[in-house]
């Protein structure tokens, strides 16, 4: 990324322009574009690296190449993202912001939709976001343009977060931008080009908002949308804080009052228009009892009674678990579940957060992401909702107090069928060992891979899983997908004031998988679950999700990781759909090595299998 | 300076880098170079001592600044003149250096104080106990746990030491030596609530919930006000099956810990200066409820910086959660006084002032509030209830909109908006504004009352509906039963021609009301009930 390519990013007009060019010369405006060479400058302590838990440490350990490499700029996804910070510590500057990855027009690849900042200098102001199209499936090879200036209405506020998903299941994806400021519903019309509905639709907030996710709560097939609010700062009072060494710092949320979150309900598309109008149902739903700084959202089955349910990460405060109690009515029992707060009864700053069963036993558990001196957290289901903090003795205790994670994923690296940890990382406030080096922009840290080791432990690989895991930036987003339809989980991470990496999985593709898109309505089934028995006597289960992670959405399709190939042995395949149904699938309607669509109601899979 | 093992290249001979084992090592140290604290010199000294790097205090408030450089001038003379020699009171210099350091979050120079502390006088328990303390919170756990065995070594049964050891290996899921750390501490103090804590969370891992419920339950009864206690007790609680106490515990979770006497950190905590400091300590103080504790801090940040406006608006926040409005009240006249358009000043005035009856006078420091950020939304909900109460109907209703534009759910700026309304007369849009807040908030206990009373009492005849209002009334009751309820209730009977059972229900609204001291609602009350008597329903929502 060459510094001219900040400006052809950039579509908020000359006057911003010519501001963030001022700031960008004069260095002096609070954090100029992060240096992607840097080594990671984080705490040098003997003793956190070495993942001391007092128990044996891991033996399974892979051998071979690095797990990812960073093939951003040779594929042509050049994009920086711009904070606009001018020396004010806005708290609102290092929050943003994610990114998707989604195929918005349905050639077979997955896209990367980039949420953008702006500037905060003198007044808010946004900078359009940036749309990439991915050319694998025309050219056969991995390869992206910048696509924004045809692709219709693109959110143009200062950006955080972005959810996705067909609200009318016209098989197109749709596109939910959560921003500082009002939100943006962009309405995918199947040419290639995005129309703004906000208005029309009625989903604006004008709160800051950071999650967002589309889920079917009232399971009618129409997808709903919930949006996570922050607090409420602004520009005009935003306040003075201090480091514990009483120099100015970043303000924590508790400096602030923070703000409901949102709920909408999808009424449809009974208009003339054929546009999906939704209704404000935060207070029927009962979601109004209790909030904190919102800062995570993911809708899963938490307690297996195939209602979806909602967890909602807040950042120093207690999170949230909404189960949901049928008739469009939600319950708040994170304190019984035992995941409002950590195994010390402390909240924690809670910012990314995913799903998923990574120990096998058939119902979803949640790992989160936190701030530096706080563990990332482990919450192991025991089927029935009820949670227990299993963070302690796990491994991913001592090595994430180092740094403050922001988008995290499930994802199998290897193919080994055991769920490892992506955790992207960037600290919120001043780092005392990069101010004292003089560092512009004192915040960065490098990312971590946690691969799951056959105990269920976990394993830091980082400093073996490539050389993009040696840099250290301010990393925020973390969209999960299969890029290069290669059968393996790629991630496109955005870094706040820094580039955007796309980080290439270059040992999945070795292993045996099968992939999976599972579609009711015209759209993909969220919710819905596929179990995959092993030969070995173990039980894979994936869930079609795109939320989670932060402020990031990623593909809807599942893989599910096999073993080597020619050992693996799969004695059957099962589709639990959203509502419970369950549905076993005939051999010929999955392969291994290949992606399948399995429509509901249809006995077979059909060949392809587009994101 | 960032940590003694940084400066190795640049210090050269008689340096050591900072390891585990190098500290493990520090008594066998036979190296003879004192290395200067500021610019590297190297004078002849008795011992091999760890660099001190000077810290960048640029950016640290005066205060601090001036403190941390004059206190380090007159150590570095002091070891200029000593030349090392331990007799000369360098040990003490240098800890009393650290903990300044360490008071005001220097962590790595007041390491390398400490560590040259406890090689010249390593007798001394607060030397390793206080290095203990700072690798935990600098989340170096292998060094804390180093520093603290030879604390012990100094001191064997050292509580605060026991205890620290403790949680360090419990949360490093080392739960055996966790619990000997513990049971060692109650060996020495079966009295120590922190101690039994220690054994129940160690329990609670292991998932022997009996004996982590035992041992919590003694901690709560030897310090009933430690609320830390009741998240794990809750989950021990859960594990067992005993949903309801875990629910009823779990619900009690707080964060006050119980006491350990520790005055060598009680020193640290004295040692901090400066407003900044002072304003951190306070602010987390009050985000915990520990008003009392805040207010010390916010008058020790006043103190250190009388012209903060910061430090006086939060003192003057947490006195009026004291109940301390006339302090309150002078520290929010003395921050006008410094900066007349700060918003939050002003909206502190305003809302004393309120508070004392005062709305005429409020005004115009809500409007400043405003002025100054137009998005301050508790700003404008005072503002707009002080203009109500002022007849100022329209005015009032358009900040009650700016509430509901920033915070579409907030049921009591909708409720505030109609009253306007209606306080105006303007029926209609009164009631447009209830229906459309009653569907929005989904029979919010507000918005629910409001349909009630309009579409009970509202003098417009087609507006009402007592057949539609009467169940709502009675489910609002059903689950809140208030005196506003019941009297809403009364209404609704009322209209619905059903006078026996408004009468019945006015006379207990009377009978609630003459207990509430109140003599205003006591007669608007008692009015109504004469009026249900006389066979009259009522024509006017919001009597009085």
């Amino acid at each position: 990324m060459t510094r001219g390519s900040i400006w052809v990013s950039l579509k908020g007009g000359l006057w911003l322009t010519s501001v963030l060019a001022l700031c960008w010369l004069m260095q002096g405006c609070g954090s100029p574009q992060q240096d992607p060479t840097r080594a990671s400058s984080g705490v040098q302590d003997a003793a956190a690296g070495s993942g001391s838990t007092g128990a044996a440490e891991p033996s399974d350990a892979v051998t071979g190449a690095e797990f990812f490499v960073d093939r951003a700029s040779e594929v042509g996804l050049d994009a920086v993202h711009l904070n606009g910070s001018d020396g004010h510590l806005f708290l609102a500057e290092i929050v943003g912001s994610g990114a998707a990855l989604v195929d918005y027009d349905n050639d077979g690849d997955l896209d990367a939709y980039l949420i953008q900042g702006g500037s905060l200098s003198v007044e808010l102001l946004g900078a359009k976001d940036l749309l990439f199209k991915n050319q694998l499936a025309e050219t056969g090879s991995l390869s992206f343009v910048d696509v924004s200036d045809q692709a219709g209405d693109l959110a143009d506020g200062y950006g955080m977060g972005i959810a996705s998903g067909d609200i009318d299941n016209d098989g197109f994806v749709d596109l939910y931008i959560t921003q500082f400021g009002s939100n943006q519903l962009l309405h995918n019309q199947g040419d290639g080009t995005f129309r703004d509905i906000t208005e029309l639709s009625g989903t604006d907030d004008p709160r800051w908002s950071v999650s967002a996710t589309f889920w079917d709560y009232d399971q009618d097939g129409r997808l709903d949308l919930f949006v996570g609010n922050y607090v409420d700062f602004t520009l005009t009072a935003s306040k003075q804080c201090f480091s514990a060494t009483s120099e100015p710092d970043y303000c924590s949320p508790i400096s602030y009052r923070s703000l409901p979150d949102r709920l909408f309900r999808n009424l449809g598309t009974d208009g003339a228009d054929g546009l999906p109008r939704f209704e404000d149902t935060t207070a029927k739903a009962g979601l109004l009892a209790e909030h904190g700084p919102a800062l995570g959202a993911v809708s899963a089955d938490f307690n297996g009674d195939s209602k979806p349910d909602l967890y909602v990460a807040n950042d120093e405060a207690a999170n949230l678990m909404w189960i949901n109690l049928g008739q469009g009515r939600f319950e708040n029992q994170a304190l019984l579940a035992g995941t409002a707060f950590n195994l010390e009864g402390e909240a924690e700053a809670s910012m990314g957060l995913v799903a998923g069963d990574y120990d096998g036993d058939g119902d979803e558990d949640l790992f989160m992401t936190h701030l530096q001196d706080e563990t990332n957290t482990l919450y192991r289901n025991d089927g029935s909702g009820l949670f227990a903090d299993s963070t302690l003795g796990s491994g991913l205790d001592l090595s994430s107090r180092r740094y403050t994670g922001f988008g995290t994923g499930w994802i199998d690296v290897d193919q080994d069928g055991r769920l490892d940890l992506l955790v992207v990382n960037g600290a919120v406030r001043m780092k005392a060992e990069l101010q004292r080096a003089g560092d512009p922009f004192p915040l960065h840290e490098p990312n971590q891979l946690m691969r799951q080791l056959e105990d269920g432990r976990f394993e830091d690989v980082s400093a073996r899983a490539g050389r993009v895991f040696e840099l250290s930036e301010v990393s925020r987003g973390a969209a999960f997908g299969d890029i290069d339809n290669d059968g393996d989980t790629d991630v496109l991470v955005t870094n706040n004031s820094g580039p955007a990496r796309l980080l290439i999985n270059t040992v999945g593709q070795d292993g045996a998988w099968l992939g999976l898109r599972l579609r009711w309505r015209g759209r993909d089934d969220f919710g819905a679950r596929v179990a995959v028995s092993m030969g070995d006597g173990r039980t894979l289960w994936r869930r079609v999700a795109t939320d989670g992670s932060y402020a990031s959405a990623g593909d809807p399709r599942l893989r599910v990781g096999l073993g080597e190939p020619g050992k693996a042995t799969v004695r059957g395949v099962e589709v639990h759909w959203s509502d419970g149904e369950k549905q076993k699938l005939s051999p010929d309607a999955w392969a291994v090595g290949a992606y399948r669509t399995v429509e509901r109601g249809k006995s077979t899979g059909e060949a392809g299998g587009s994101p | 300076m960032s940590g003694p093992g940084s400066h190795t290249a640049r210090l050269g001979r008689g340096f050591r880098g900072l390891t585990a084992l190098g500290l493990a090592a520090l008594g066998a140290v036979v190296a003879v170079v004192w290395i200067g604290c500021s610019d590297g010199d190297e004078p002849a000294a008795q011992r091999d001592l760890w660099s001190v790097g000077s810290p960048d205090l640029g950016a640290t408030e005066p205060a601090v600044r001036d403190l941390l450089a004059s206190t380090r001038a007159e150590l570095d003379a002091l070891v200029a003149d000593s030349g090392g020699d331990p007799s000369t009171g360098l040990g003490t210099a240098m800890g009393q250096q650290g903990k300044l350091y360490h008071a005001h979050g220097f962590l790595e120079a007041a390491e390398a104080c400490y560590l040259n502390a406890q090689m010249l006088k390593p007798d001394e328990l607060a030397w390793p106990y206080l290095l203990g303390r700072l690798y935990r919170q600098r989340g170096q756990p292998k060094l804390a746990e180093t520093a603290w065995k030879r604390a012990l070594e100094l001191r064997p049964g050292h509580l605060p030491t026991l205890l620290g050891l403790g949680h360090l290996r419990r949360e490093q899921g080392r739960l055996q030596e966790a619990a000997a750390d513990f049971d060692e501490a109650l060996r020495r103090d079966d009295a120590s609530a922190a101690a039994w804590i220690g054994l129940g969370r160690v329990a609670l891992a292991r998932d022997d919930f009996q004996a982590a419920v035992e041992a919590l339950e003694r901690a709560l009864k030897l310090s009933p006000a430690a609320t830390e206690i009741f998240y794990p007790l809750g989950l021990a609680y859960r594990g067992l099956g005993r949903m309801e106490e875990a629910r009823s515990s779990l619900a009690r979770r707080g964060t006050v810990a119980a006491p350990v006497a520790d005055p060598l950190m009680d020193e640290i905590k004295a040692l901090e200066t400066g407003m900044r400091l002072h304003l951190n300590r306070g602010n987390a103080e009050f985000a915990a409820e520990r008003f009392e504790d805040a207010v010390r801090s916010f008058e020790m940040a006043v103190e250190a910086d009388p012209q903060s406006v910061l430090a006086r608006m939060n003192l003057a926040a947490a006195l009026t959660r004291l109940g301390d409005s006339a302090g309150a009240l002078e520290h929010t006249q003395r921050a006008l006084e410094l900066e007349s358009d700060h918003a939050r000043a002003n909206f502190g005035m305003a809302t004393l002032l309120a508070r004392q009856g005062r709305d005429a006078e409020s005004v115009e420091f809500y409007r400043r509030a405003v002025q100054k950020d137009p998005s301050y939304r508790d700003a404008h909900f005072n503002f707009a209830n002080a203009l109500r109460r002022l007849s100022r109907f329209d005015e009032a209703a358009e900040h009650f909109r700016k509430v509901i534009q920033l915070e579409p759910h907030h049921a009591h700026s909708r409720l505030g908006l109609a009253l306007s309304l209606a306080q105006a007369e303007e029926w209609r849009r009164a009631m447009t504004v209830v229906e459309e807040s009653y569907a929005l908030l989904d029979g919010h206990d507000v918005t629910a009352d409001a349909l009630v009373r309009m579409l009970s009492a509202c003098p417009v005849a087609e507006l009402r509906d007592g057949r539609r209002a009467l169940p709502i009334a009675e489910g609002l009751f059903e689950r809140s039963k208030t005196l506003n309820h019941l009297e809403s209730l009364a209404m609704a009977a009322a209209e619905v021609g059903d006078f026996k059972r408004a009468v019945e229900f006015q006379s207990a609204a009377v009978k609630a009301a003459s207990s509430s001291g109140n003599p205003a609602i006591q007669k608007r009350a008692e009015a109504a009930l004469e009026r249900y008597r006389r066979g009259q329903p009522s024509r006017d929502p919001w009597p009085g």
